[in-house]
């Protein structure tokens, strides 16, 4: 198999691979190392080429590389500079640290920065919601800190424009808070001048859920009485074919109304109920180690 | 077309000398002999009064260029200048139903509504999502309507969709229906959609010419008189007809088909 074209980010020092990456990005580089096809834009070719490796060493560094720049950019106010080559550099930094995995250091400058991204925004309406987007699979709370981050979630759910990224954030920590959030979002975006679409989000809540019909019966009690709302979310996973590919969620989904059940609400007990992550997969070890250290009365975790 | 000739009779030798330059840089540089053979086999645009008077703004544009990057700079002047889409019109006679292979990651970056692109957690997860939201019958809710379907330079090379049912046909393999359409398969694999849109609805269409192809590689350069353009078959086929229609959006677009990896 031939080598990745994006490889030799491997084999350079950060420096001049940072250096790189902004040209390339900005379609300035005089040495182009990596010749972009003419069906595709740098940013789309970059992504195809790195991600499909998941998290292996390319795109770990690719995504720490672009979180480096982005820190510089925001550093620099690109964002809030008024020039168009600018916002579009920093919105492609934004999507490659969205989308691929990051060192841990850069995770926990991302985790920041969308904290503070309503007030380092500034004018910008964008610049919140790539921040947001971009924390769902990076955001790494401790053992003791799901509540804070559930409620931070929360709050960004109350601006329409952002719930559906909040719902997804929601999700990756705790499925019963977002699926609690689920029915307000849809009478909102339903009832919205335009109405926002429901696929994407109930896509990503389909995708996570997936076969825990404990969560999808839960899901379904959210919706009772409120018809309209769940023929719609059902509308919704319709389009996404999960009557035919999913029938025994399909056929909760279907059933009457039913009583209120017993999945505890409380976050933190089942943040970390199934999550593909290997990141996610450590917190849940270290939930675990820490639940262990409780009831054995030795000390506890650092974080905990 | 002579592009020293061509630049010395609209302005003089000064034009020569700056076409020259940037010719020569062009030879220089990765894929910019592609680009110099494109403008050299080019048959249609200086016997059309939209063409040539494209190639006199490019001259124009020629003589305040600063040496270095002759292919960016060409990009960004095909944008400003309006250089692109300038050739023949396309044969009335062509059908109406239009196709373009699109890179899942380019749909997912560029077309996928803002607000609520899921996030890419796994590949599993993102072919599902192409296959199954992009892909399915509220794609349009998937999608941003807004979002502006562009080529490279600010035209869409788009195939007709009755040639792709003789050239690659569904169930074609992935690898296969990239080379049709003149493209090289990428490796690692990537998932790609089957873009569908009615020229009626996006037209007109027009002739592809090289100011559209710039450093496409495998661009095949248009007989003179030619009422549409032939893709490069890299399999060694036929290849499939196909025009250039202008950037468009979302909205415009019908149920896309899911192609894969």
């Amino acid at each position: 198999m031939p080598r990745n074209p994006f490889g030799f980010l491997l084999d350079i020092p950060d420096s001049s691979a940072i250096s790189w990456l902004r040209s390339y990005l900005r379609g300035e580089s005089t040495d182009p190392k990596v010749a972009v096809p003419a069906d595709v834009d740098s940013l789309s070719y970059l992504l195809g080429r790195v991600h499909p490796l998941g998290d292996a060493p390319l795109p770990r560094k690719v995504g720490t590389l672009a979180a480096t720049l982005l820190s510089e950019a925001v550093g620099l106010g690109l964002h809030r500079s008024g020039r168009r080559e600018d916002s579009a550099f920093v919105s492609d930094l934004f999507t490659l640290v969205e989308a691929l995995p990051l060192s841990e250091a850069a995770a926990a400058t991302l985790n920041d920065l969308a904290t503070a991204g309503r007030l380092l925004g500034g004018d910008d309406p964008d610049f919140h919601l790539h921040a947001l987007r971009a924390l769902v699979l990076h955001q790494r709370p401790q053992p003791g800190e799901i509540r804070g981050y559930v409620e931070f979630w929360r709050r960004q759910a109350e601006n329409l424009r952002h719930a559906p990224t909040a719902i997804q954030g929601l999700l990756r920590i705790s499925a019963p808070a977002a699926i609690e959030m689920l029915p307000d979002f849809v009478t909102r975006a339903r009832t919205a001048t335009p109405p926002v679409p429901l696929i994407n989000t109930l896509f990503a809540v389909a995708a996570e859920l997936g076969l825990a019909l404990e969560l999808w019966k839960t899901l379904r009690r959210a919706f009772n009485d409120r018809f309209v709302d769940l023929e719609a979310v059902r509308e919704a996973l319709r389009g996404l074919r999960v009557d035919e590919r999913q029938p025994e969620v399909w056929a909760v989904l279907e059933a009457p109304d039913p009583q209120p059940g017993s999945l505890p609400t409380d976050p933190e007990p089942i943040w970390a109920m199934r999550y593909e992550s290997p990141r996610s997969e450590r917190l849940a070890t270290a939930r675990q180690k820490c639940e262990q250290e409780q009831a054995s009365g030795r000390p506890l975790l650092a974080a905990a | 077309m002579d592009l020293l000739a061509l630049a010395e009779s609209f302005v003089g030798a000064e034009g020569r000398t700056a076409a020259l330059r940037w010719t020569a840089e062009l030879e220089t540089s990765p894929d910019g002999t592609a680009f110099v053979s494109h403008m050299t086999n080019e048959q249609n645009l200086q016997t059309l009064a939209e063409g040539k008077q494209a190639i006199e703004r490019l001259v124009s544009a020629l003589l305040g260029r600063s040496a270095g990057e002759p292919i960016k700079w060409y990009l960004e002047t095909a944008e400003h200048q309006d250089l692109a889409f300038k050739g023949r019109p396309a044969a009335r006679s062509l059908p109406d139903q239009l196709c373009k292979l699109h890179r899942g990651y380019a749909v997912w970056s560029r077309l996928a509504s803002p607000t609520d692109r899921p996030a890419v957690a796994s590949s599993a997860r993102f072919v599902e999502w192409l296959e199954h939201a992009v892909c399915g019958q509220h794609y349009l809710a998937a999608l941003d309507p807004t979002a502006i379907l562009r080529g490279r330079v600010p035209a869409v090379f788009s195939t007709f969709e009755q040639d792709r049912a003789t050239a690659f046909p569904p169930g074609t393999p992935w690898s296969r229906c990239w080379q049709v359409v003149g493209l090289d398969p990428p490796n690692p694999p990537e998932p790609c959609v089957l873009l569908r849109y009615s020229l009626a609805e996006v037209g007109p269409a027009r002739v592809p010419t090289a100011f559209d192809a710039a450093d496409n590689l495998h661009f095949v350069p248009v007989l003179a008189g030619a009422g549409w353009g032939m893709t490069k078959d890299l399999a060694g086929g036929g290849g499939v007809r196909e025009v250039v229609v202008r950037s468009f959006s979302v909205a415009r677009l019908r149920r896309p088909e899911f192609i894969g990896a």
